[in-house]
């Protein structure tokens, strides 16, 4: 049974640092073995095995890390080897203390890769359950950004927002992406104003993974989380290749290009440059209505970063971003049409980031982090006759300490936090600002009981200008039933304050006319924040079958809202945004199988289940345009000539349309959605692992929406709706790509 | 439209009684095989797999292959007589010269060192 969990685990490669410091010891060398987490925590790691090369001289590491070897007459060249890491060779220079540190990394030169990679996989150790998509997955859907990396992901949904804007969005646990905290290296990212749109901003080539943990999160990051977190690792100036490029071109005309480059300056200082362009040049109806499917313009996107590793404890990092995004789309001006219905939006948008922290060399357990950043994004619209505005200026900063009690069996890690936001939105000669200031304060503690059991337990405090002192607990239980078979639980509250006409500017896209029931005396939309809670279960099995591994998975997750703001659409004339009256809640269960089915044929089966209602006026119902059954098919296929195919097919059943009854038969629509059969494929091949060139199709089976704007022919008049989109826009869309890398 | 709903546990169905009839006769050995380096596992595996192989996994850090086969369809000598033809000599069959001397440059285990 040791072989399964090595296979399960070999995946990850290993990286070992030496951080040396001076201790006389002569007859012995003592050190300790540590791994790091994808969140940048260290954790001791007992049971280790430590020896010298071709020698019967041994130990292992405690339940601290801690080992101690004699030293070998014969030979310098020690040896680590643990359980699910690559085993490795150090030569030892100096017999002062050792600290190695076993890192998880998929990006990693001159360390064997002892089993091929999965795309996704599932820590096993950590009390919540993450999910790692690395390189491999996100090269399964080549395009393009974000929010299109989870196509190939059973747990999360993508869809069209509408059918003007060419906007894709996402759903967690059956409720919109605003409601997952989206992180890219545990700092905030896609929040605020830009909640919806900012998933364009991360371009997929600058991935270089992605964390995926559905449910409560960690209090540590903050309380804006409530269906999950996504956070998402850049490539890294110190690891990544020297440079990178990568093009893509698909048949609508899209065109992107980016590039990564990583310069390791001296031993301490390292520096990464990230570029990313993309242009729509093209006006493109295929589907005959006179409005363009996706608007034409560009985005420029640049990352400047820099590490410092000190290599005596401190390490650093700095960056900026900025952003310059210009997108036209609408109606096409023709002989008939004098003053077509145009949309656009001009975005410009900045942020630095600093990140510092210092582990302490006599106690590796203990460590202190700050993170601060400071972001401004503005954003100038037009939606036919409308105009609109947003603008957010934001600044964070998280302090992080943590440490033991007593032994590694009890952790903690307790800090301070301090959010500044100042939002404003603009709808024609109406204005809407707030400015939140929210210091907190967060304690979570960590009890493990050997592989058996571990317990994650959080509270956080903060005090917001408006709505006043709130608590957000959170906790996280992990229980090794036997090995192989883990059961998780989680629950927890979360809170954010809704940017109304941001999360929902598609809505512009109509003629329906907005009203927000808020309260005058609160500021901004005068609206109460919205509070959820979240619980959930899963059960993780390893198994093998015939030789070869697998994982099966299921999942439930009930998210409760105390309140929220609600979105009515249920008037075709309207939309109408009030405080929850009454229950809000979703539901959902997913089963997800992961099994090798023949040498190199992954596949990925799932089915999921939702069941997400509120209460619109004085009705429960179906939120709209939510698949209440989902299923999920992925197979990927590598040869040892280093061709890849991947497939994946999906079946979403039906979805409720908001009622249009009201409106002429004319601009009538079904109250529900037909069901709908998607597939994806893609061809890879690789040469020597430096140049890959890719061709694939979305939407093989042509499966489109007809007819997606409601009175399309009158966008002025009064039953002009774009919003009510369901299925694809676009039909059938062929691409290609290629990626070339010069390895460092 | 029920096929589509019921696909999903047909083909899990199958996975199962797939594995529980195929892993019968199923013979596990672990034998040694000479090789230094990532490109050597690789080469070993993919040499080692063929018709009738279940399973192969090399350990650089100890030289060992553990393989599971069926016995009826294939046997060690076979596998074995694979390996030491991709240039990797095994516990049991030596590579010849011309076919160690295929070897790229970092797989030469005679005069390499592990890495």
């Amino acid at each position: 049974m040791r072989r399964v969990r090595s296979i399960k685990q070999l995946a990850f490669g290993l990286s070992v640092a030496l951080i040396p410091f001076s201790l006389s010891a002569q007859t012995s060398l003592t050190g300790v073995v540590m791994e790091e987490h994808a969140d940048g925590m260290f954790q001791p790691v007992p049971g280790a095995n430590v020896y010298w090369f071709g020698t019967q001289i041994g130990s292992s590491t405690d339940t601290a890390g801690q080992f101690q070897i004699p030293i070998s007459k014969e030979t310098r060249k020690l040896i680590i080897s643990y359980v699910g890491y690559q085993s490795d060779t150090i030569k030892v220079e100096q017999l002062d203390k050792l600290t190695i540190v076993l890192k998880n990394s998929t990006e990693l030169g001159g360390v064997d890769v002892v089993y091929r990679k999965r795309g996704t996989e599932i820590s096993y150790m950590n009390p919540l359950k993450v999910e790692t998509m690395g390189e491999k997955e996100l090269y399964k859907a080549a395009c393009c950004n974000l929010s299109e990396s989870f196509e190939t992901n059973p747990s999360i949904d993508v869809a069209y927002a509408d059918a003007v804007t060419g906007t894709k969005q996402i759903q967690m646990l059956g409720l919109d992406g605003k409601y997952s905290q989206i992180t890219r290296e545990q700092m905030p990212a896609v929040r605020g104003v830009s909640s919806v749109q900012g998933m364009t901003y991360i371009p997929g080539s600058w991935i270089e993974s992605i964390q995926l943990n559905k449910g409560a999160g960690s209090v540590v990051n903050g309380y804006e989380s409530v269906t999950g977190q996504i956070n998402v690792e850049l490539k890294k100036p110190d690891e990544a290749e020297k440079w990178f490029l990568n093009g893509y071109a698909n048949q609508g005309g899209r065109t992107e290009l980016n590039f990564a480059g990583a310069q390791r300056l001296n031993d301490n200082v390292s520096t990464g440059l990230l570029l990313h362009g993309n242009l729509r040049p093209l006006d493109i109806d295929n589907n005959k209505d006179g409005f363009l499917d996706f608007p034409t313009g560009h985005q420029l996107n640049m990352i400047n970063r820099w590490r410092f590793n000190s290599h005596k404890g401190w390490e650093g990092q700095a960056g900026v971003n900025v952003l310059t995004e210009d997108r036209q789309g609408g109606q096409i001006a023709s002989e008939t049409i004098n003053q077509p219905y145009r949309l656009g939006w001009k975005t410009n948008r900045g942020e630095i980031w600093g990140k510092t922290g210092y582990v302490f060399p006599q106690a590796k357990y203990r460590s202190v982090g700050f993170q601060g950043s400071a972001l401004y994004h503005g954003q100038r619209s037009t939606f036919g006759g409308t105009m609109y505005d947003s603008e957010q200026k934001s600044g964070y900063f998280n302090s992080i300490y943590q440490s033991i009690i007593g032994t590694s069996t009890h952790k903690y890690r307790t800090g301070l936090s301090f959010q500044y936001d100042a939002f404003r939105e603009q709808v024609d000669s109406t204005e809407w600002r707030r400015e939140e200031i929210v210091p907190g304060a967060f304690f979570e503690y960590t009890f493990t009981y050997f592989e058996k059991f571990a317990v994650v337990a959080g509270i956080r405090g903060d005090y917001h200008n408006y709505y006043g002192l709130f608590f957000t607990p959170r906790l996280h239980l992990r229980y090794e039933v036997r090995e192989g078979t883990v059961l998780r639980a989680s629950g927890g509250r979360g809170q954010r304050t809704a940017n109304v006409v941001a999360e929902n500017f598609s809505l512009l896209a109509t003629a329906r006319t907005w009203t927000i029931n808020g309260n005058p005396a609160i500021q901004g939309f005068g609206l109460k924040p919205e509070v959820a809670w979240n619980f959930g279960l899963n059960l993780t099995q390893d198994f093998r079958l015939d030789y070869r591994p697998g994982t099966f998975s299921v999942d439930g997750y009930q998210t409760m809202f105390e309140n929220q703001t609600v979105i009515d659409l249920e008037d075709p004339r309207q939309v109408q945004v009030y405080d929850l009256a009454g229950t809000s809640y979703a539901s959902s269960v997913q089963a997800q199988v992961d099994y090798e089915l023949r040498r190199r044929l992954d596949a990925r089966l799932a089915y999921r289940w939702y069941e997400v209602r509120t209460t619109y006026g004085s009705d429960l119902k179906d939120k709209p345009y939510v698949a209440k059954h989902r299923a999920f098919l992925n197979l990927g296929y590598e040869t040892v000539s280093n061709w890849k195919f991947d497939y994946t097919i999906q079946w979403q059943g039906r979805k409720r349309i908001p009622s249009t009854s009201s409106n002429p038969v004319a601009y009538q629509r079904a109250t529900r959605s037909p069901d709908i059969i998607l597939m994806n494929a893609q061809i890879t091949k690789s040469w020597k692992e430096q140049f890959d060139v890719y061709v694939g199709m979305e939407n093989i089976t042509n499966v489109k929406q007809n007819n997606p704007i409601l009175a399309s022919d009158q966008p002025g008049g009064t039953y002009f709706d774009s919003s009510m989109i369901w299925g694809p826009i676009f039909g059938r869309m062929t691409y290609v790509g290629f990626r070339l890398k010069a390895k460092s | 439209m029920k096929f589509i709903k019921y696909f999903p546990l047909f083909l899990l169905f199958s996975f199962l009684t797939n594995a529980t009839y195929a892993q019968k006769k199923v013979v596990e050995d672990t034998i040694q095989v000479e090789g230094i380096c990532g490109m050597c596992k690789t080469r070993i595996e993919e040499a080692a797999f063929g018709s009738g192989v279940k399973f192969v996994e090399w350990t650089n850090s100890t030289s060992e292959l553990v393989i599971a086969y069926r016995s009826n369809k294939t046997s060690l000598e076979e596998i074995e007589a694979r390996i030491a033809k991709a240039g990797h000599t095994t516990s049991h069959v030596d590579a010849k010269e011309e076919d160690y001397n295929t070897l790229p440059d970092c797989c030469r285990y005679e005069t390499g060192q592990k890495h």
